[in-house]
Formats: structure tokens, sequence, C-alpha cells
């Protein structure tokens, strides 16, 4: 069944071809080509400072490439920004747990909604937005009962638990009903029992035609999600593969190994 | 239900609230009542979690250009009024094609060098914008008449249940606004400026929601500012046992500006403070009212 789905012959929803990434001296991402099939769940492992985060803030628009491109759809979308991208259909979540912390959690999630209402002051002032402010309220609500946070609709988020609040990033993310999720570490946090709900969760995302790209570091989730994963090591691409290859590869190993050693 | 019974109560506080103050008081309700407008209309701006030093510079540009409207191109003052407001509104629009541009810190020095740079034009610039001293002899408020009803707005009162009511629907656009998706999503962008782009917001929209909401803000002061303009009309001349009075600059310490007090002719007394229109002069101090004749042309020479 998930072999099915990396149909190597379909055009690529998302292809970033020789990307490179410097800040001064610094070589964050170096000469890196990887493609993501639509439909997928597309891994991006690597040890810590491996590049991951900073290839989804290039491909997100957050920075502009020093070289390479970023094809989207077909279209190339590097040096656009973050909302042109976001508008494109290509949402992304960050690592660290970044809410609106002061919002409550439905409120959290209208601004995820901002896109599809594209409310206007006169439309404030006069209450004309009212019929298109209702029916986001209820596409957000809808949000974050697929999420099983509609009982704490009205709390902050701030009083989260730390699983929960990566859950709802993910709702704010999805809100804005993206072709294609960016998710950076989405499982920091949880314990196993949220991590495997959330593993369900994924997987309707993607039955519902959602792509995503996955950075996490719990191999075992990414194992049971990804149908393909790119491996990245110190900014290069270090191999690709079906999970059941990567998990074998001399040189994932070797490469893990050797970060951790760097890390500890 | 307490509730309403408490916005009654505040409405017949603020309508009851000129007739026990004295003249001179009420005309200093009326910049209260102004300032409220000015202090709440920078809540939206702050909302996106940017100060701006320029935004009571925006408020002169407005008072400027009412006041010049009337004086030089001969608007009925509350057109001119409006007109102020849409000046304020469209320089606004303007300043904020560079200024959005910066953020936070950079945002606040900014603002403050646009709001430097217009404060020292009209202060270099005698003409039109009368150097320091700011514009002189600007025409009143004309007394306007709806259905035979007649309001002269010299009368503090008066100006000050007008001033109420531009203040009263320009706060409850400002709730309108911030409690709007717009009112969100300029909380976003303040708290996680990231997140909410992330999302698409501050795409084209967003700027532009910024646009609007800096040209909405500034027609709320500007209009308080043609209204403080206008205002400072009523401000009651100070005249002298000599019969020269001195307008509003001496109040401000820019020393005096002397002329004839128009009075002079009714009123018998050149002690009093002067300047009653209709009346016969007689009252106590408290209750005078300044004489439109008086803003005139300036002679040469006083008698
Ligand atoms: N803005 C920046 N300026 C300078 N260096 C940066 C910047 N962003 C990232 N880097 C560097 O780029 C390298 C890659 O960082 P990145 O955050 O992409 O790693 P990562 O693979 O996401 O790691 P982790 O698993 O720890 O999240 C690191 O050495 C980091 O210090
Ligand atoms: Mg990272």
């Amino acid at each position: 069944m998930k072999d099915d789905r990396t149909n190597a012959g379909a055009r690529p929803l998302l292809e970033v071809n020789g990307l490179t990434m410097r800040f001064g001296g610094l070589t964050a991402i170096n000469n890196l080509s990887f493609s993501v099939q639509p439909g997928t769940i597309h891994g991006l492992i690597g040890p810590n400072g491996a590049g991951k985060t900073t290839t989804f803030n290039v491909v997100s628009g957050y920075y502009t490439p020093t070289e390479g491109r970023v094809l989207y759809k077909g279209q190339d979308i590097s040096g656009l920004t973050m909302p042109q991208v976001a508008a494109r259909g290509l949402v992304r979540t960050f690592q660290h747990s970044t809410l609106f912390q002061e919002f409550s959690l439905l409120q959290n999630v209208m601004v995820g909604r901002y896109m599809h209402q594209r409310p206007t002051l006169l439309g404030a002032i006069l209450g004309t937005g009212a019929k298109a402010a209702r029916e986001n309220e209820a596409k957000a609500r809808e949000t974050l009962a697929f999420f099983g946070l509609q009982l704490r609709a009205h709390e902050l988020a701030a009083e989260l638990s730390h699983g929960h609040q990566r859950a709802l990033g993910m709702a704010v993310a999805l809100a804005a009903e993206p072709d294609m999720l960016l998710l950076d570490e989405p499982f920091t946090g949880m314990n196993p029992e949220e991590t495997r709900q959330m593993m369900d969760l994924m997987f309707k995302v993607r039955d519902r035609g959602v792509t995503i790209l996955l950075v996490e570091h719990d191999m075992q989730a990414i194992m049971g999600l990804c149908d393909r994963i790119t491996v990245m090591n110190f900014g290069q691409l270090l191999v690709e593969g079906a999970p059941k290859d990567i998990r074998n590869d001399p040189k994932v190993i070797e490469a893990y190994l050797g970060g951790a050693r760097h890390v500890a | 239900m307490l509730k309403i019974i408490a916005w009654i109560l505040l409405a017949a506080a603020l309508v009851v609230l000129p007739f026990v103050l004295s003249y001179s008081q009420q005309e200093v309700l009326v910049f209260l009542t102004i300032n409220v407008l000015v202090v709440s209309s920078y809540r939206l701006l702050t909302l996106t979690g940017e100060w701006s030093l320029a935004h009571v510079v925006i408020m002169g540009v407005g008072a400027y250009a009412s006041a010049l409207l009337t004086k030089s191109a001969g608007f009925p003052v509350p057109l001119a009024m409006l007109s102020g407001a849409a000046v304020a509104g469209v320089f606004a629009l303007i300043l904020s094609f560079p200024l959005f541009r910066m953020k936070g810190f950079y945002f606040l020095i900014g603002s403050f060098a646009a709001g430097e740079i217009m404060r020292l034009i009209w202060i270099k610039f005698r003409d039109p914008f009368g150097g320091p001293k700011g514009i002189k002899l600007i025409p009143g408020f004309d007394t306007i008449e709806i259905g035979g009803l007649k309001i002269d707005f010299f009368e503090p009162v008066n100006y000050y249940f007008l001033a109420l009511i531009v203040v009263a629907v320009s706060l409850w656009i400002i709730w309108r606004v911030e409690r709007s998706p717009v009112g969100l999503i300029f909380h976003a962008v303040h708290w996680q400026d990231k997140l909410a782009e992330s999302v698409g917001g501050q795409g084209a929209p967003l700027p532009h929601a910024g646009l609007c909401h800096r040209l909405l803000l500034c027609r709320f002061v500007g209009r308080a500012a043609g209204a403080l303009h206008r205002n400072r009309q009523s401000q009651p001349l100070q005249c002298r046992r000599d019969g020269l009075c001195s307008d509003l600059g001496d109040r401000r310490g820019y020393g005096h500006v002397l002329r004839p007090d128009p009075g002079r002719d009714r009123v018998d007394d050149p002690q009093r403070r002067c300047l009653a229109r209709t009346g016969d002069g007689s009252g106590p101090a408290a209750d005078l009212r300044p004489d439109p004749d008086c803003i005139g042309p300036v002679p040469a020479k006083g008698p």
C-alpha cells in the first residue's frame, strides 16, 4: 500500500534543486536536492544541526536561498515571502511551540483561517463579514475537533501541555487548508500514547490529500509514517529511500552515531 | 442588565456634566473629550505591537490642514474638519510605505524622524504655517441652523456635544475593528509575526489592512485635531484696561498679540474681561463669551 504512493513517474509536488544556504562562513545547506511526491508523507531526518530546520526555512520563504531553486507545483518559489508561499498552499509549523500564547485555542486556529477569510476594515466596521466570520469559526472548531481539542476551545493556548501545544500548532497550520504541510518535529513533548494518536491523525490528513514533509527525531514515528525518507548530514544529502532501506543503511547509522557523539 | 444601566448612567452623566461646570471648565472639558480620542486611537496602532512617535504629529497634520482650508481656501468649517482628517489620512498612508518596512525600535525611530520633519516644516515655514506661533485668525465655526434650531459652536457646551458624538462614534468603530478578524490579525502579528505569516497573514492584504487602519486612525485623529483647532477660537480673549485684547498666543506663553477690544463700544467698562456678543456685559466673568468679531484683521495700531 505504502509503496504505491511513491509513484516515481508522477510530477513531484515539491522539488529542491541544488539548494545552498550560507550564513556568513557557515554553510548550513550544501547543494541539497530531493523531491516530494504528492499525497505522500516524506521524512527529512538527520543528526542535530544537519540543516533540516534551515531547509524548512528556505522552502517556506523565511530565507532566500544563497543558491539553488525550490519548485512547488512546478513553479519556482525561491525568494517568495512566507505569506506568498502560504498563499500557494504550502504551510509550515515551527520547531519550537510557536503559538499565540495569549489567545484562546479557537482564536489561534482562527488566525490560521486568515487566508480564507480575507477580512477587511470596512467589513469589520459595517459588520458585512459576519457570515464569513461564522463560517470560518465553524471551520476552526472543526479543525480543533480533529485534534481532539474542541472542549478546550476557550482556554488559553499557554495553559496547554507541551504535547497539546504541538497539536494546536498543527491545527493552526491545517486550518489554512494547505496542499502541503511542513512539520518540524511535531512529536516532541508527546508521550508514546499521544504520539500514536498523532500518527493516526497524520494518516488522516494525508488521506485528505495533504502532502506532508516531516522532520522528526522519533525514529519509530518516522519509520511508521513515512513513505519515503531523505537523510541529511552536515547540510548535504546523505541517502534517500524507503524506511526499511534507511533503517539498515550503514551510512545513516554512522551519521547518527557520529552525530550523537557530537551532541553528547 | 447591570451593564445597560451602567451605560445609561454614564451617558446621562456625560450629558449633565457640562451644565454643572463653569465656562472655563467647560472649555477644559472639550479638550479632555478630544484627548480621550487621541489617546484611545493610539490603541489600534499599538495592537500591532508598534509604537509610533508620529501619531500626534499626524493629528497636527489634520489640524493644520483644516485650519488652512478654512482660512486660505474658504472651506466651510465642517467640511474643512472632514477634509483635514482626510489629508491626515493620506499623509499617514504615504508615510506608511517607508515606515511599514521597519519594525520595533527601527519603526519607533523612523516614525520619530518622520514626525520631527513635519514638525520642523511647520515651525520653519512661517508661510503658510505661521512658525512657532501657529496659524492665527482662523475663521470660527459658523452657527448652524437645523430646522429652526440654531447651534452656536462658540458655545463650549455645544462644542462639547459635537466632540462627544465624534468621540463616541470613533470609539465604537475602534471597538468594532478590534473585535473583528482584522483586530485578531493585528494582535497575531504583534505576538508571533512569523506564525501569522506562515499561514498567510501579512501577505498583500495585511499591509493593506495596516494602511487602511492607519488611514482610519488618522481620520479620527485628524477630525479631533480639526476640532481642536476650531476650539481654539472659542478661547475667551483676554482684554486689558486699555481695551486691547490678547489672543490665545499669550496663554501659550508666546507673547501678546494685542488688538482692539471690539466689545469696547458696547461694554462700557473696559476693565471687564470682555467680549459678550449678545450679553450686555453685566454678568459675571465666567458667563462672558468671546466676540467672534474680535477675530478679524488686526489693525496696525491700537486706538
Ligand atoms: N540564522 C542562522 N544564522 C547562522 N547559522 C544558522 C542559522 N540558522 C541555522 N544556522 C546553523 O545552521 C546549521 C543547521 O541548523 P538547523 O537548525 O537547520 O539544524 P537542524 O537539522 O534543524 O537541527 P535540530 O535537529 O537540532 O533541529 C546549524 O549549525 C545552525 O547553527
Ligand atoms: Mg531543527
